[in-house]
């Protein structure tokens, strides 16, 4: 296990409201290695913000707890850390990007401005103004802004989106962390910068030997960029696995659907495969499988109790009680 | 070609906004040329897909089909008679809308009832409760929706349900278009492909044509039978679906394609072929306006504007580097 960067055991998060409690992640466990790319993927409300903000301590205190489990990084449980502790790792060794860099900048500091307020945060001596100067030109530059010398004076607002996006990446890579959480991070642009902004990603992430965790909901974006998957469903992983395993030998039922609903460039269909009902929100701790109101292949054992992940291959598992079954090719 | 029946005809449609001037900005006055020269044919039966990136004018253009907005310039003609004041309901009975987010298009205040009925209230003025039921209860069933649950309000739906009732209400008048304004992006993975579903067997059952606008090229790929690329207000490349794949001929169409992350990881996908991002319709680039992106632009391409002409099939295409034949 020692060239796991983190490892996450058992990781509960739930949400409570006056008088329900969500749990929006359950049972949570994978470990990641470094220089490697895990994606996260799932529809919305599945759980996967959830997991990557409890990570970093990013959620709020008042309505949600981590109510179980470790998340451990360089030897400190995360879960447990104080708010101090979680301060020096965030920002400094794990960073975050969000979905939409407009919202996540400040309009009213220039962006040369918000990327030095990272480093000043996680710095101890005194900062050397012209040496910093030099180093967030330096960044910027990195990340693909033409001319930053004039661009570190600009704010938000003159920027475009995909620009913004790479400010909000020269943000959390100033203090070249190990870890980045990129949470849906091109979700809000048009496809041709997506592309570029994903180049950029898979570009620095090896210039910086960081590992990746690549929150999104589209799953062709999933497929190029990462080496591990977690497929969410209802807060639980459903199935864990390689790329290749993922996309090529898919083994629950969830993530069989999921590739067949989406339209293919490649054949013509004349319909697609829809999963039937909806996705949903659970207001209480489950004990089912999640997935049996929707799956083709429910029986009564998946209404008695949650499934235990089946081993398929070397890191490949699922949580059904059929996914090493040949039911599932029917 | 056999001759098809042409329901709604757009020619040269323009629609400028004007800019407001800050208190101290001097000058000439600002437009953001949000459409500019597009014309457009949909044929009975067909469904016309339209893709761009954001800020290209697709869903500007929707908005000027309906007559939601006044065009700047231009007419749209529905079944060769132009649409004008005396025969505008009549055009907004045969041809509904679909908008994007149908959190924001019910009203909250309505039950599902009286939104999908609204139209027959427009429409069809002093129909009877019987009468309308009549109408609502095939029309609901038809998307998916039973006839029991619509005493409830938009908020007791799922986004997915939402959808098909924005649907519903757009069928009650027995419409012959649908205009689909990014009818599933707002939707789930599993869940769009329930309502891209629905609307193909309408389509089958009904014989109604689609204006299909979406930035998602492989929705666009389902859905369609011809293709319209946008690019900054203008319509760069249109052909029929499988000629628009096989045959690609602008560069912007290309670049767009290869741009898709394509789900299957033994299959290397999305090259970040252009830099820069689209440029802003205020100021667009002379001559053709993709020129400052474009990896083949010439001299000629940042002074002279390309026009779009039929390089055969009813592929159209407006790119200079491909005029080698006639125009």
């Amino acid at each position: 296990m020692d060239d796991n960067i983190i490892e996450v055991r058992g990781l509960k998060t739930y949400y409570y409201t006056a008088t329900k409690v969500i749990p929006a992640a359950d049972d949570i466990n994978f470990s990641m290695k470094r220089g490697e790319v895990l994606g996260i993927v799932g529809e919305s409300g599945c759980g996967k913000t959830t997991v990557a903000r409890s990570l970093v301590g990013l959620i709020n205190r008042q309505n949600t707890r981590i109510e179980a489990g470790e998340i451990l990084f360089e030897g400190i449980d995360l879960a447990k850390a104080t708010p101090k502790q979680l301060e020096h790792i965030r920002g400094n060794k794990i960073s975050m990007i969000f979905q939409d860099p407009f919202v996540s900048l400040s309009p009213v500091y220039t962006v040369g401005n918000q990327i030095a307020e990272v480093m000043r945060a996680h710095s101890t001596g005194k900062v050397d103004k012209k040496k910093e100067r030099e180093t967030i030109i330096e960044l910027m530059r990195k990340v693909g802004i033409p001319s930053p010398e004039l661009r570190i004076k600009d704010y938000a607002y003159q920027l475009s989106g995909g620009m913004q996006q790479r400010i909000m990446i020269a943000i959390a890579l100033a203090c070249r962390p190990d870890i980045l959480i990129a949470d849906e991070p091109t979700t809000a642009l048009d496809v041709t910068v997506q592309a570029q902004v994903l180049e950029l990603i898979r570009n620095l992430k090896d210039e910086f030997s960081m590992s990746v965790i690549l929150i999104s909901h589209n799953l062709g974006i999933v497929a190029n960029m990462c080496d591990r998957i977690l497929v969410m469903y209802g807060g639980v992983v459903v199935e864990e696995g390689s790329c290749y395993d993922i996309f090529k030998n898919p083994r629950h039922p969830y993530t069989r659907g999921l590739l067949m609903a989406i339209p293919s460039l490649k054949e013509d269909r004349e319909e697609l495969f829809s999963i039937p009902g909806t996705v949903p929100t659970f207001t209480a701790p489950v004990s089912t499988c999640r997935f049996a109101d929707r799956c083709p292949h429910a029986c009564d054992r998946c209404r008695e109790k949650e499934p235990d992940f089946v081993d398929i291959g070397p890191g490949h598992r699922a949580r059904c009680i059929f996914a090493d079954k040949e039911v599932l090719n029917a | 070609m056999p001759e098809k029946e042409i329901l709604i005809e757009a020619k040269n449609i323009k629609k400028h906004f004007p800019v407001k001037r800050g208190m101290f900005e001097r000058g000439e006055k600002k437009t953001v040329k949000a459409i500019d020269g597009v014309d457009l044919v949909l044929y009975k039966g067909e469904t016309l897909g339209v893709i761009g990136e954001s800020g290209c004018g697709k869903s500007t253009l929707a908005r000027v089909i309906m007559h939601l907005i006044p065009a700047t310039e231009g007419e749209v003609f529905f079944k060769g008679k132009p649409v004008d004041k005396t025969n505008i309901m009549d055009f907004r009975r045969k041809v509904q809308m679909v908008f994007q987010d149908p959190y924001s298009s019910l009203d909250p205040r309505m039950s599902v009832k009286r939104i999908i009925e609204e139209p027959l209230r427009v429409h069809m003025k002093g129909l009877s409760k019987e009468e309308k039921d009549k109408i609502v209860r095939p029309v609901v069933e038809k998307v998916g929706i039973e006839f029991d649950v619509l005493d409830k309000y938009p908020h007791e739906f799922s986004g997915g349900q939402r959808q098909r009732i924005g649907i519903a209400r757009a069928l009650v008048t027995t419409p012959e278009v649908l205009i689909c304004d990014e009818p599933v992006s707002a939707l789930d993975m599993s869940i769009q492909a329930q309502v891209l579903n629905i609307f193909r067997e309408l389509q089958k059952e009904l014989g109604l044509s689609y204006l299909f606008i979406s930035h998602d090229m492989s929705v666009i790929k389902h859905v369609s039978d011809r293709i319209a690329v946008m690019y900054l207000g203008k319509i760069v490349e249109l052909a029929d679906k499988q000629e628009l794949f096989d045959n690609t001929l602008h560069p912007y169409t290309k670049a767009l394609m290869n741009s898709i992350p394509i789900p299957d990881p033994t299959v290397p996908s999305m090259k970040a072929e252009l830099t820069g991002e689209p440029p802003s319709p205020i100021n667009p680039p002379s001559g053709c306006s993709f020129h400052e992106r474009c990896p083949f632009a010439t001299e000629r391409c940042k002074t002279e504007t390309p026009v779009l002409c039929d390089r055969g099939n009813g592929h159209l295409v407006a790119c200079h580097l491909k005029e080698e034949t006639k125009c």
